[in-house]
């Protein structure tokens, strides 16, 4: 199983949403450890306006008329009970005529309370009682003018504490738009890292998709290339340099090669004309012929092995009917007439034209070598994009036509000028063209050869 | 006819040279560039043999001085480098012929008269296969020295097949010599030409023949 590709616009967006909900989490932590390192008073204070808050808000009448108290939601209850437990606390709620009383209001505060002009809506104090220092509160509804709420004689614990900051903190509605800030980053970030990252990628992709694999051929364009992408262009530019250079040392290797090894075989060939013996000189011309074939064929393979081939879309039929002209002269020296056939349109196939000529040439002059007896040699295109050589020769038996594919591997039955490297030539460009080489019997005995390419989309 | 050959190594050198002599011409040998641009700029050569690997660079480096000289020699390249990208890069940068090593003999000078006759053909409008002339300029063809009368179009197609004499020309290139792009071709029509064509050179005792390459085109031969 292939690994799902992963986007990186995707996991980038990922990681920024638990990035964000962390920074909350971590903030909210900071906030509260801020609250509970402040001091005492300032705790208590928080507390108590948050208490009495509950206080003013759950103040009501019920339907009877009665001023009661009425705390609304699961987190005001528990407060209040909080406050409650504690055996020092006490409230004040009035209305002026009503009044709602929890504990004991301390003779100090009272007295604050009473005495304390209307005019003052806000006034906070602190009272002692059995030696203990509480803090009190004595304020002015903002709703309502008439209700006063007092109250007093509470300290939280921390936990309670963080439970109200809490509380406090939650209908300021940071943490709303914390969360619309974070749905907004999100989908922001898909956006614009798909901007910023897909497609200054696709662009470099494009580039390297119009890579044609010539030796020195085109490289990766780093224009427009983002900063972050560049070191990866410069590496596979780098990458292609050196493929080059690889690919330039073989073929300068191979040139030199070629050229030392055919001018001496040249001056060679040349010098046999002057053998006075025609015998004599027959052999030597076809063993000649057989080196410097031998020598052909090694540098095609060694050619081949070391290049990768360019493949373009090309007509069969035409390329076949093109290289396939100049072999006739040559097999009609040798009395054999060649015949091509084709369908009148077009056979569309995948392949190198350099390469598919060499396997042709190779095709032909194999079958020119060592068909002995060889009157008429008949290449076919077929509309599958199978190019089909036939001749009349002896042919290959069954058993040996796997290993005549193999490198300088030779039928028993051949003549003695052929190196064997012919049909192993063939067969590895066919290997390289994604298609196969497959060897039969024709009718009249003789050995056929189907080449199978690849088929080229029709519309190309 | 004269033959200019650079070639570096002399035993091949002097083996061309009398190959040529043998054969086509006078030929002079000369090893480096240098000396066969020299020579080519003080005296007219009708065929130009070059070796690639020289001393002093690629011969291919001839050609540019070879395509201005007026009249052009016919040029062909005789070389060792066999790669595709190596043949297309010579026949592009302008020689008419590209031989690789090692050679048979009569296939060079078989070659070599192939260039020249075409070469012929371009600069004076006149050219011979066998015992048949061809003259452009006139628009004329001869067995010996007796004219032969021969249709407009049929010339057509022999001034196509004799450029390429011994080797095949295909149909569609055939075709494409003898109508323009408009005229409506029947499939046979080009047939039919070419055999009465054939009939005429056999009745005008011509030793050249039209062979017929089955599925690609047409073939002049000397019999």
């Amino acid at each position: 199983m292939t690994p799902r590709p992963r986007s990186i616009a995707f996991l980038v967006a990922t990681v920024l949403v638990q990035g964000m909900a962390l920074m909350m989490v971590l903030s909210t932590v900071i906030t509260i450890t801020v609250l509970l390192l402040t001091d005492t008073q300032g705790r208590e204070r928080i507390g108590l306006t948050s208490v009495e808050k509950l206080l003013q808000d759950g103040a009501s009448y019920d339907p009877a008329g009665k001023f009661v108290l009425d705390v609304d939601g699961v987190i005001a209850e528990k407060i209040i009970q909080f406050s409650k437990d504690q055996s020092e606390f006490w409230y004040l709620v009035s209305d002026g005529t009503q009044s709602i009383l929890h504990g004991t209001v301390p003779q100090s505060a009272q007295k604050i309370i009473d005495e304390t002009s209307p005019q003052v809506i806000f006034s906070q104090f602190y009272y002692l009682k059995d030696q203990d220092r509480y803090f009190g509160l004595r304020t002015w509804s903002k709703e309502d003018p008439r209700i006063l709420v007092a109250l007093g004689g509470v300290s939280f614990s921390h936990a309670e504490t963080v439970f109200v900051a809490l509380w406090q903190i939650w209908p300021q509605g940071l943490y709303h738009l914390l969360g619309v800030v974070l749905v907004a980053t999100a989908t922001i970030a898909v956006v614009a890292i798909k901007r910023t990252i897909a497609i200054p990628v696709r662009r470099v992709v494009d580039s390297a998709e119009q890579l044609d694999g010539l030796p020195n051929g085109r490289r990766i364009s780093d224009h427009d290339t983002p900063i972050e992408l560049k070191p990866m262009v410069a590496a596979f530019n780098t990458a292609l340099s050196r493929i080059d250079n690889a690919f330039e040392a073989q073929r300068n290797f191979l040139a030199g090669a070629s050229h030392e090894l055919r001018t001496p075989l040249t001056k060679l060939r040349l010098k046999l004309d002057l053998v006075q013996d025609p015998d004599v000189r027959d052999v030597l011309v076809r063993d000649t012929a057989r080196l410097a074939s031998i020598v052909t064929t090694s540098l095609q393979l060694a050619r081949l092995s070391g290049q990768s081939l360019t493949f373009t879309s090309l007509d069969l039929a035409a390329t076949a009917r093109a290289i396939i002209a100049e072999h006739v002269p040559s097999a009609m020296k040798k009395g054999i007439d060649i015949e091509f056939k084709a369908p009148e349109e077009r056979i569309w196939v995948t392949g190198s034209e350099p390469a598919i000529r060499v396997a042709l040439d190779n095709l032909i002059v194999n079958a020119m070598r060592h068909a002995e007896g060889t009157e008429t040699l008949v290449v076919e295109v077929l509309h599958s994009g199978i190019l089909r050589c036939t001749d009349d020769g002896p042919g290959i038996p069954a058993e040996e036509r796997e290993r005549m594919l193999k490198p300088f591997v030779r039928g028993n039955s051949s003549a003695s000028d052929g190196t064997g490297m012919g049909l192993a030539i063939v067969a590895q460009i066919m290997l390289a063209h994604g298609g196969s080489v497959d060897l039969g019997e024709a009718t009249g005995g003789g050995l056929v050869v189907n080449l199978a390419f690849p088929q080229a989309a029709k519309d190309t | 006819m004269r033959i200019l050959i650079v070639e570096d190594d002399r035993e091949l050198a002097s083996s061309l040279k009398s190959m040529m002599e043998d054969s086509i011409g006078v030929a002079d040998t000369f090893e480096t560039i240098a000396d066969a641009e020299a020579a080519l700029l003080a005296f007219k050569f009708d065929l130009v043999l070059i070796d690639r690997n020289l001393p002093d660079g690629d011969g291919l480096s001839l050609l540019p001085t070879l395509r201005q000289l007026r009249p052009r020699p016919a040029t062909l390249v005789l070389t060792a480098l066999d790669d595709p990208i190596d043949i297309v890069s010579a026949l592009d940068k302008g020689a008419d012929e590209y031989v690789g090593k090692p050679f048979e003999p009569m296939e060079l000078i078989a070659r070599a008269r192939a260039v020249l006759r075409r070469y012929s053909l371009d600069e004076t409008g006149y050219t011979q296969f066998g015992n048949l002339t061809f003259d452009l300029t006139n628009r004329s063809a001869m067995i010996d020295d007796n004219a032969l009368s021969v249709p407009r179009r049929e010339l057509a197609v022999l001034e196509s097949l004799i450029r390429r004499a011994g080797r095949v020309v295909q149909r569609d290139n055939l075709e494409a010599s003898v109508y323009s792009i408009d005229e409506e071709i029947e499939s046979n029509v080009l047939d039919s030409h070419v055999s009465r064509l054939r009939k005429r050179l056999r009745e005008g005792n011509c030793n050249a023949t039209i062979r017929t390459i089955r599925g690609i085109g047409y073939m002049l031969v000397q019999e």
